[in-house]
Formats: structure tokens, C-alpha cells, sequence
């Protein structure tokens, strides 16, 4: 038998109507009442470490990580929900538009003279629009100096967007993709080995980072910072 | 959104509610089968029965899991008994295509009946596996509620959960769902054994009660059964045993009450594989052999030992009286009996436990042979 449907498989407890984002609020509050913001973003560094290098930190509170990985995993079930309640809901959002990296044309001259080559010189056409090298800098720091250091890991776009962060992390991987990844980080921290024997090192990092961003996501959903930020 | 045809895809299963094979990729849900395989290649049914069975003991110990290679190992074993549950629920809701259960034919199971030891699936169960199943899944309240169950025993696996006996509600139901998720697991050995695929060696156990190194060296670990306990203390611990009967288990005592239990079982599968050893092997004097340490206050010169079940021939050859005990079958009425206790109150005719007496007499014959036995051959290093 096939099952068809894509599924989020919530992992709440108790189901509840959720039908608008405003729904969801209890569950902010219930998440950072299970878990302290700060002390969560340590602990998913923590968690980290463990599952990346070749010893395990967890030893007799082996359920510590476990406890931390399923925060996350509520983490990506509210993710899942607020996208749910966005699409069913009849609210206004901006689709997603992937910016696109910047790529240079480039202008190819002479034919060329060896063999191996079809032209022999080169050069970058420039249109005048060149991003800024710096502009990521400048987005982290404006981030962190308004939310007084507590985000950290957010662009403001995603801020002022937040079901593009959602949306980019259901791209990378479907839910029941997310559940088999929580499942191998669990699992490497019992052992003493790297979790890069199993997936890659950066895509690891990725999801870490991810982690992150949700934690702060949430944690401005939290304070009610995204609505601030939304409203003009 | 942008996209509307997202609308309808993106659905909320939830989980602790709803029963959906979540475990299971898209390759393993079309040919459930795999996972089968799978499973039964990583851990042999003698692996499974004994991680399970120690797996329940931890609901009434204050340490962690220590089997196998440990947590890592319940935790493998967890996300398997998860994918076989998934399969389970599967099986018997797609009963109409490329069925599973077409695959067992009689007498190959029965073959496998005969040579396996099953705690929980019986001989009359072969024909109507499905059923079993079915009924297995639906007894609690569906799949969701096993992986409940499982969650729940993981807990009581990996922290001290159990420590706090006040929060705990209805301690003592692990038992039944012991004796049904290794139902469970039985079945699908069946059915996996039906696949054609060979059984794979022991990895963590010699028998269902035993690990590996336990079963290696059975004597040692009989020694350390006797030694831990006097011969009379053991019989005492026997008479509680039974002495269950009449008031049930009772929930402060659970860890007394189940270690009883479990030391029983261990003993009887460690008769078990002394009853299956040859008779060289009792000539060599080295596995009889302990130094005063390993034994400690074992044994005290000029005290009287009664032997009641023991008749002349009997307790002049306790090796051959060994080798007539029923072993697997003691372990399954050890099982019945403590399932009896948790449900005993559903159905309590008066005497419905009277059949329990003749296996506890049992029983006591069966440490009055090994006590016999060893007193007979032990020596004592001073």
C-alpha cells in the first residue's frame, strides 16, 4: 500500500484546532516554557559537537541530547503548522523568491590558438549592478543590533518573511526526510564516531544553522517581534 | 501561495493520535517485506526475545539499559520495533494485494515452530497469523498506541523515570504488552522465516534469558546465583513467588516482586543448556572449580538440606534427572504466570490459579536438581 499524501507528522501531544496562526501561540509559549532560548541555542551547539566529532559527550544523560532533538522536532512541527495555517488561512504572503546568487556575465574574445581551448581570452562584463560584497555583514549586524544580540543566525528577510525560512526548510527536505536526519543525529550521539561517515559535514552544519534560525523564529513569534516587524 | 496545488498536499498527521506507518520510507511501504528482511538480518528472534525481556525489566530498575552494546543497542532496536509495527499495521490492512501472509505454508512453520523457541505464539496460532496480528494491533488501541507504549518503555529504559512510582500510571501493564509485542515479533519471525531468509547468528544472547557471556560460562553465572542467595533463601524467594498468588503484585514492590521472576527465568535457561551439554563436558574439572572468592559464603559444613521433590534415583543421578525437565515449557507457564497476577483480578474464579501449583512443584525440583548437582561436583578453592 502507498500512502500518497505528504504528511508533517505532528508530534503534539494532544491535537487541538489550529486553524490560524494565532492558534499556534500557545505552542510558542509552551516551547520556551519547556526550554530557555539561550540555554536551547547552547545546547543545539552542544548537540552539535557531539554528533560531529569522534567522542560522545552524552555518557549517563544520554536523554539530554534526545530531549534536545526533540525540541527541534517540535521546532519543525510548528514550522510545518504555521505554513498549514498560512495556506488554509486567507492571509496575504509574498511568495517565495529565491534571490539569485550573483553571476557575472562573462565575454569571451579571440578565438583561441590552442588546441584544448576554444578561446583564449576572457573578461567579466560589467552591468553595474554588483552586489555589495559587504551586504551580508552589514544585514548580520543590523539583525543583532536591533534584537539587542539575541538573534544571531536570521537575515531580515527572513524575519519580515517568515514562511520563507519555512518554506526553504520543507524544500531541502520533506518531513519525513527531516524525522530519518533527527533520527541519525540521535543516533550518533551514543557513538564515539562522526556523524560525517553517514551524511556530509556541511550538510550537517546546515542543519544546525537551521536549528538555529527556527529557535529564533520562534523565539520572536515568542515575544510577538515578527508582527512588529511585518507591520509597516 | 503561489503554488496551489501545495494546498492540498500539505496535511498534518498527528502522531500519539493517528495511526500512520511514519517509520517506513517510500520504497519500504511498497514492499513491506524489506523491512523484514532487514530487521531479521540485524538481530536473530533469540536477540529480539531477550532485549525485549530485559528491555521490560527496566520499568522496575534503576539503571539504565546495559544490554547488548547498550543504549545505542535499544535504541537500534526501538526504531526496528517501530518499523515492524508499522509493517504489522500494513499487513493487515492490505489484505487483498500481494498479501504477506499468503507466503506461510503450513508446513514450514510448523517446521519452525518446532525447532524455535517461541515464548508467546502457539502451535494453534500458525493457520491464523493474520488474525493474531490483527488482533495484537487493535487489542490496545491501534498503532499509535503501541508506539506510545514504546516510547514509554524507552523512557523507563533511559532515565530514572522509574524512581518516581507516584507518577506512574498503571505500573505492571508492561507485562501484557511484553508478551504481546513479542507476539508480534514472533509473527513477523515467521514470516520473515517464510521469506526464505536464513536466521543470522546471536549477536547479543545465547537464549531468550541469557546474554551471551552468561550463557557461555553457565556454570559461573549459576555460581553467582547461589552464591548471592542461601539454598534456603532461594527456596523462601520461591514461596513469595508462588505466595503471589493470592494478593497479586504489589505496586511498591514491583522491582521485588519481578526480580523474583527474572531469576527464575535465568535459572531455567541456564538448566537448560547444562541439560544440552554432553556428558564430557561434566568430566572436566576446571568448570567446576572456583576459588572462595568468586564463591563466597556459598556453602556452611553440618547444615541439613531438604530435598522434597527429589526421589532416590533422582537424587542419586541429578544430571539425568536435569535433562528430563521441559525447559521451554517451564519458561512459557513462568510467562503465563506472571501475566495471571497483573490480570488476575479480570478473572477470578477461585481455584483458576490451582493450576499453577504443580509448576511451581516443578520448579522447586528443578533448584533442588541444580543445587544437587552442584554440591555434588563444586570445589572450593580454600
Amino acid at each position: 500500500m502507498i500512502l500518497h499524501t505528504q504528511s508533517g507528522l505532528i508530534a503534539l501531544e494532544h491535537k487541538r484546532n489550529i486553524h490560524k496562526l494565532e492558534d499556534l501561540r500557545p505552542y510558542y509559549w509552551e516551547f520556551f516554557d519547556a526550554a530557555d532560548y539561550e540555554d536551547h541555542l547552547l545546547s543545539n551547539e552542544r548537540v552539535f559537537r557531539t554528533v560531529i566529532s569522534n567522542e560522545s559527550y552524552s555518557g549517563t544523560h544520554a536523554e539530554n541530547d534526545i530531549y534536545q532533538l526533540q525540541l527541534n522536532r517540535r521546532l519543525i512541527d510548528l514550522a510545518w503548522l504555521y505554513l498549514e495555517c498560512l495556506e488554509n488561512g486567507d492571509y496575504e504572503v509574498d511568495p517565495y523568491l529565491p534571490s539569485e546568487p550573483y553571476r557575472p556575465e562573462l565575454h569571451y574574445h579571440c578565438e583561441s590558438t590552442y588546441y584544448y581551448d576554444e578561446y583564449s581570452g576572457m573578461a567579466m562584463l560589467h552591468d553595474g549592478n554588483r552586489p555589495d560584497p559587504f551586504r551580508d555583514e552589514k544585514e548580520y549586524k543590523k539583525v543583532i543590533n536591533r534584537f539587542n544580540g539575541k538573534v544571531r543566525w536570521l537575515r531580515p528577510d527572513e524575519i519580515s518573511h517568515p514562511h520563507w525560512l519555512y518554506e526553504q526548510l520543507f524544500n531541502k527536505r520533506t518531513y519525513p526526510q527531516w524525522l530519518e536526519v533527527l533520527d541519525t543525529w540521535t543516533e550518533y550521539t551514543f557513538i564515539e564516531r562522526s556523524i560525517c561517515e553517514k551524511l556530509d559535514g556541511g550538510d550537517v552544519y546546515d542543519t544546525f544553522v537551521f536549528f538555529q534560525k527556527l529557535t529564533e523564529l520562534t523565539h520572536l513569534f515568542f515575544i510577538d517581534r515578527c508582527k512588529m516587524e511585518n507591520s509597516p | 501561495m503561489t503554488d496551489p496545488s501545495s494546498k492540498s498536499k500539505r496535511v498534518s498527521v498527528w502522531l500519539w493520535e493517528e495511526d500512520y506507518p511514519h517509520s517506513l520510507d517510500e520504497k519500504e511501504l511498497r514492499t513491506p517485506a524489506l523491512v523484514l528482511r532487514e530487521a531479521f538480518s540485524q538481530l536473530s528472534l533469540t536477540d529480539c526475545q531477550y532485549l525485549l525481556w530485559e528491555w521490560q525489566h527496566c520499568h522496575y530498575r534503576p539503571f539504565l539499559f546495559q544490554f547488548g552494546e547498550g543504549l545505542i543497542t535499544l535504541f537500534r532496536f526501538r526504531k526496528m520495533l517501530n518499523k515492524l509495527l508499522d509493517v504489522a499495521w500494513l499487513t493487515t490492512r492490505d489484505v487483498d494485494d500481494g498479501h504477506l501472509f499468503r507466503i506461510c505454508h503450513e508446513e514450514k512453520t510448523v517446521r519452525l515452530f518446532d525447532t524455535t523457541y517461541f515464548i508467546a505464539l502457539k502451535r494453534e496460532d500458525l493457520p491464523v497469523l493474520c488474525s493474531k496480528l490483527k488482533k495484537m494491533l487493535s487489542d490496545g488501541g491501534g498503532l499509535q498506541w503501541w508506539k506510545n507504549i514504546l516510547n514509554h518503555w524507552w523512557r523507563m529504559a533511559v532515565d530514572y523515570s522509574q524512581l518516581d512510582d507516584g507518577g506512574r500510571t498503571n505500573p505492571t501493564d508492561e507485562i501484557p504488552q511484553f508478551m504481546q509485542l513479542i507476539l508480534m515479533i514472533e509473527i513477523q519471525y515467521v514470516l520473515a522465516m517464510s521469506l526464505d531468509l536464513t536466521s543470522v547468528e546471536n549477536r547479543f544472547a545465547t537464549s531468550a534469558y541469557l546474554s551471551r557471556e552468561e550463557g557461555q560460562y553457565p556454570f559461573i553465572t549459576l555460581m553467582k546465583i547461589f552464591s548471592k542467595w542461601e539454598y534456603d533463601v532461594l527456596k523462601e524467594n520461591l514461596r513469595q513467588a508462588y505466595g503471589l498468588l493470592d494478593f497479586g503484585m504489589d505496586e511498591g514492590y514491583l522491582s521485588k516482586h519481578n526480580g523474583l521472576i527474572h531469576t527464575h527465568h535465568k535459572m531455567i535457561a541456564l538448566a537448560a543448556i547444562l541439560a544440552e551439554k554432553d556428558d564430557a563436558y561434566f568430566d572436566k574439572p576446571e568448570i567446576f572449580t572456583f576459588t572462595h572468592k568468586e564463591v563466597g559464603r556459598f556453602w556452611d559444613y553440618g547444615r541439613f538440606l531438604p530435598f522434597h521433590h527429589l526421589s532416590k534415583s533422582e537424587y542419586e543421578n541429578p544430571l539425568a534427572t536435569l535433562r528430563k525437565f521441559d525447559f521451554a515449557e517451564l519458561n512459557r507457564k513462568l510467562h503465563q504466570y506472571t501475566v495471571f497476577l497483573v490480570e488476575r483480578n479480570q478473572f477470578a474464579p477461585d481455584d483458576a490459579g490451582l493450576h499453577f501449583t504443580e509448576f511451581f512443584q516443578q520448579l522447586e525440583r528443578l533448584l533442588e536438581t541444580l543445587y544437587l548437582f552442584i554440591l555434588q561436583r563444586i570445589d572450593i578453592e580454600y
